[in-house]
C-alpha cells in the first residue's frame, strides 16, 4: 500500500504531537513513581531527611555520655595509661600532666557524672593542663574497639588493636553550636570514616556562663532508613 | 458534525479542535497537579518530615532537660554547702570567722539557796527544711542564665521539693517519730526530687511539645543521715570543750574546734540579800581605839565564765585524700572569680557557762 504525499496531512501531524504529549506524561509519571532512580535520588526527591536522623542520634548519644558516670579513681587511672598507648599514634594527650592536675583537683571527678566532670573543669579552665585532663578523662571513660567482635574475629585478630574514642569539644559559653577553631577544649580519637553528624548541648557552670558540648559522630550507615 | 465529518476539509478542522482541546486539558491537568503537589509538598513535606519533625521537637526538649538536671545537680552541690555551713539553718553569709549559727545559748540562773546555776538553750535545728531555700535560691539563677541565650525557656520558681535519702520508704510501719525507714539500698545518700507544677513548652511550626521538667537528683552527701550524727555529737560536746584544734573523727566526720573563747569574771545575781559588815574604828582622845561592826545591804554574785566554742565538722572521704593531707568531701566553684574547692562541713557555734566557785555577797 502506498500513501499519497497529501495523506500527510495536519490531521497526522496532529496525531504524533498528541502521542508525544502523552508520552512527556508518562515519563513525568514514572519519574514521579521512582523509576529509573537510584536510592539517593528518591530519597532527595521525596525528602527523606537522613541527615536530621543522623543528627538525633548524635543527640542521643551525647546525652548518654554526659550521663556516663566517672569510675574511681584507680579504675579510671589505668584507663588513662591504656589510653595514653592506645592513641599514641594520634592525637595524643600527656597523662602524667593529667594525672597530677586529677590529683590536685580530686573533686572534679570522684563521684560525678562526665557532665559534672566538663563542668567542674571549667572552673580550672586557666590550668594549662586542663585540656590533658578533659582528654584523658574522654578517652579513659569512653574508649572501645571500633570493631565488633565478629568482625574482629573474621578478621584472625588484624583488627584487635583499632580503638575508637568520641570526638568531643567544649566551647565556653551557651551557644547552639560552634565550630573548627574555636572550641575551648578538644578530645578527639580515632577518625571514623562516613557520614557525620553534630550533637551539641548545654551544660551550666558555676559562674552562671554556661558552656557547650559538641559530638561529632561518624558512623557511616548508622542512621540511615532502611530500604 | 456529520456534515463536518463527511467533508475532507471538515474532517481536518475537526481533527485540528479536537488536538487543541486535547493539548489544552493535559495542560490544565499538568498544572493542576503540580499545583496539587506543591499545595501537599508544602503541607505535608517530605515523606518523614513530620515524623522528623517530632523527633527534633523532642530533641530540643531534652537538650533543655539536660541542662536543667545538670544545673540541678550543680545547685544541689552549692545549696548543700551553704546549708552545712550555716548550721542547717537558713541565713545569709557563711564561713566568716566569728559568724557561727548558734545552736545553744548558755546562761546563769539563780537557784534556790543564794547561788546560781548553769543552764543551757538549745536551739538545735529541728530539720532540714531550709535546704529548700538555699536550692531554690541558686537553681533559679542557672534557670535564668539558660533562658537568656535559649528559644525554649524552662519555667522559673516551678518546684515541689522532696528531700530524703534513695530508698526511703513512707507509711505506717516507717513512720513511727517521724522518720522513714530505708530499703537498703543506696545508703548515705541524698536524693532530691523536684516535681515540676509547670510545663517547657517547645513549639516549631506545626509542632507545640509539652513535658514537665521534673528531676531526681543524688548526691553522694548524706545530708539527712549527717544532720542526726551532727545534733547527737553537738549534744554531748556542750561544756565539755576547753580549747581549740582537731577533736578525732566520729561515724565518717572529721571534727575541728574551729574558734575557742572563754570570758570568766561575768556575775551572777543570785536575787538573794545579804550583809556586807567590816569593822569601823575610831582612836579617842584618850588614845584609845574602838571598833564596831558595820554592815551594809548586800546581794549574792555567782561568778561564772562564759564559753564560746566555734565548731565544724568535715566530710571524710577516700577518695578526696591528697599526699600529706585527709581527704574530705569538697566541690569547686568559681562563683567568686576565682576557682575554689570547697570542702563540705557542718559549722555550727556552741555556747555554755561554767560557774566558777561559790557565790559572794557583794555591795549593792
Amino acid at each position: 500500500m502506498t500513501r499519497k504525499k497529501a495523506q500527510f496531512g495536519l490531521d497526522t501531524l496532529l496525531s504524533y504531537l498528541l502521542f508525544g504529549i502523552f508520552l512527556v506524561f508518562t515519563m513525568i509519571a514514572l519519574t514521579l513513581s521512582g523509576c529509573g532512580s537510584n536510592r539517593h535520588k528518591v530519597e532527595r526527591g521525596i525528602g527523606v531527611d537522613d541527615g536530621g536522623l543522623a543528627n538525633l542520634m548524635a543527640s542521643e548519644q551525647l546525652s548518654a555520655y554526659l550521663a556516663t558516670g566517672i569510675p574511681e579513681k584507680d579504675v579510671l587511672y589505668k584507663r588513662v595509661d591504656a589510653a595514653e598507648r592506645m592513641f599514641a599514634a594520634g592525637t595524643p594527650f600527656d597523662s602524667r600532666k593529667a594525672k597530677e592536675f586529677l590529683d590536685r583537683h580530686p573533686e572534679v571527678y570522684a563521684g560525678r557524672s562526665y557532665a559534672e566532670f566538663v563542668s567542674a573543669i571549667y572552673d580550672y579552665r586557666d590550668d594549662a593542663a586542663v585540656n590533658d585532663a578533659f582528654d584523658a578523662v574522654t578517652k579513659a571513660v569512653f574508649y572501645r574497639q571500633l570493631y565488633s567482635k565478629s568482625v574482629r574475629d573474621a578478621n584472625a585478630g588484624r583488627l584487635d588493636g583499632i580503638y575508637y574514642s568520641p570526638q568531643i569539644s567544649v566551647f565556653y559559653g551557651m551557644q547552639g553550636r560552634f565550630y573548627y577553631g574555636s572550641e575551648d577544649l578538644v578530645s578527639s580519637g580515632l577518625r571514623v570514616s562516613g557520614a557525620g553528624a553534630n550533637a551539641f548541648r548545654q551544660l551550666p557552670t558555676s559562674d552562671m556562663k554556661g558552656l557547650t558540648v559538641k559530638l561529632e559522630s561518624r558512623m557511616e550507615g548508622a542512621s540511615q532508613p532502611l530500604p | 458534525m456529520k456534515k463536518l465529518i463527511g467533508n475532507r476539509k471538515g474532517a481536518d478542522a475537526f481533527t485540528f479542535i479536537l488536538t487543541i482541546i486535547a493539548v489544552s486539558v493535559l495542560i490544565l491537568i499538568l498544572v493542576g497537579l503540580t499545583m496539587k503537589y506543591n499545595s501537599l509538598a508544602n503541607t505535608i513535606g517530605g515523606a518523614g518530615s513530620s515524623a522528623s519533625l517530632i523527633l527534633s521537637t523532642y530533641d530540643t526538649a531534652d537538650g533543655a532537660l539536660l541542662y536543667l538536671d545538670n544545673a540541678a545537680s550543680l545547685s544541689m552541690q552549692g545549696a548543700i554547702y551553704d546549708f552545712a555551713c550555716n548550721g542547717f539553718k537558713l541565713e545569709s553569709g557563711c564561713g566568716a570567722p566569728d559568724n557561727y549559727v548558734m545552736w545553744s545559748r548558755g546562761s546563769a540562773v539563780p537557784a534556790a539557796g543564794g547561788y546560781c546555776t548553769a543552764s543551757v538553750d538549745k536551739k538545735l535545728p529541728g530539720d532540714y527544711s531550709a535546704f529548700e531555700g538555699y536550692f531554690t535560691g541558686r537553681l533559679d539563677q542557672q534557670i535564668a542564665a539558660y533562658n537568656k541565650g535559649s528559644g525554649v525557656k524552662l519555667p522559673e520558681d516551678n518546684y515541689e521539693l522532696r528531700l530524703g535519702r534513695p530508698g526511703e520508704l513512707k507509711g505506717e510501719l516507717c513512720a513511727a517519730g517521724g522518720e522513714g525507714c530505708f530499703d537498703g539500698k543506696n545508703p548515705g545518700e541524698l536524693q532530691l526530687v523536684g516535681v515540676a507544677q509547670k510545663p517547657v513548652v517547645v513549639e516549631d511550626g506545626r509542632v507545640r511539645y509539652e513535658v514537665l521538667p521534673s528531676f531526681r537528683e543524688n548526691s553522694d552527701v548524706d545530708l539527712t543521715g549527717d544532720f542526726g550524727k551532727v545534733k547527737a555529737k553537738a549534744d554531748a560536746l556542750i561544756g565539755n570543750i576547753r580549747n581549740e584544734g582537731p577533736i578525732g573523727s566520729y561515724e565518717g566526720l572529721g571534727w575541728n574546734v574551729e574558734k575557742y573563747s572563754k570570758a570568766c569574771g561575768r556575775a551572777c545575781n543570785t536575787g538573794a540579800s545579804c550583809k556586807v559588815c567590816h569593822d569601823e574604828c575610831e582612836t579617842g582622845s584618850d588614845g584609845k581605839r574602838t571598833c564596831r561592826q558595820v554592815c551594809y545591804p548586800g546581794e549574792w554574785i555567782h561568778y561564772y565564765c562564759d564559753v564560746t566554742a566555734g565548731m565544724g565538722a568535715r566530710i571524710i572521704d577516700e577518695n578526696y585524700k591528697k599526699s600529706g593531707s585527709e581527704g574530705y568531701k569538697a566541690f569547686v566553684t568559681s562563683e567568686g572569680g576565682r576557682p575554689e574547692a570547697k570542702e563540705y562541713k557542718y559549722r555550727f557555734g556552741l555556747n555554755w557557762v561554767e560557774m566558777q566557785g561559790a557565790p559572794v555577797c557583794v555591795l549593792i
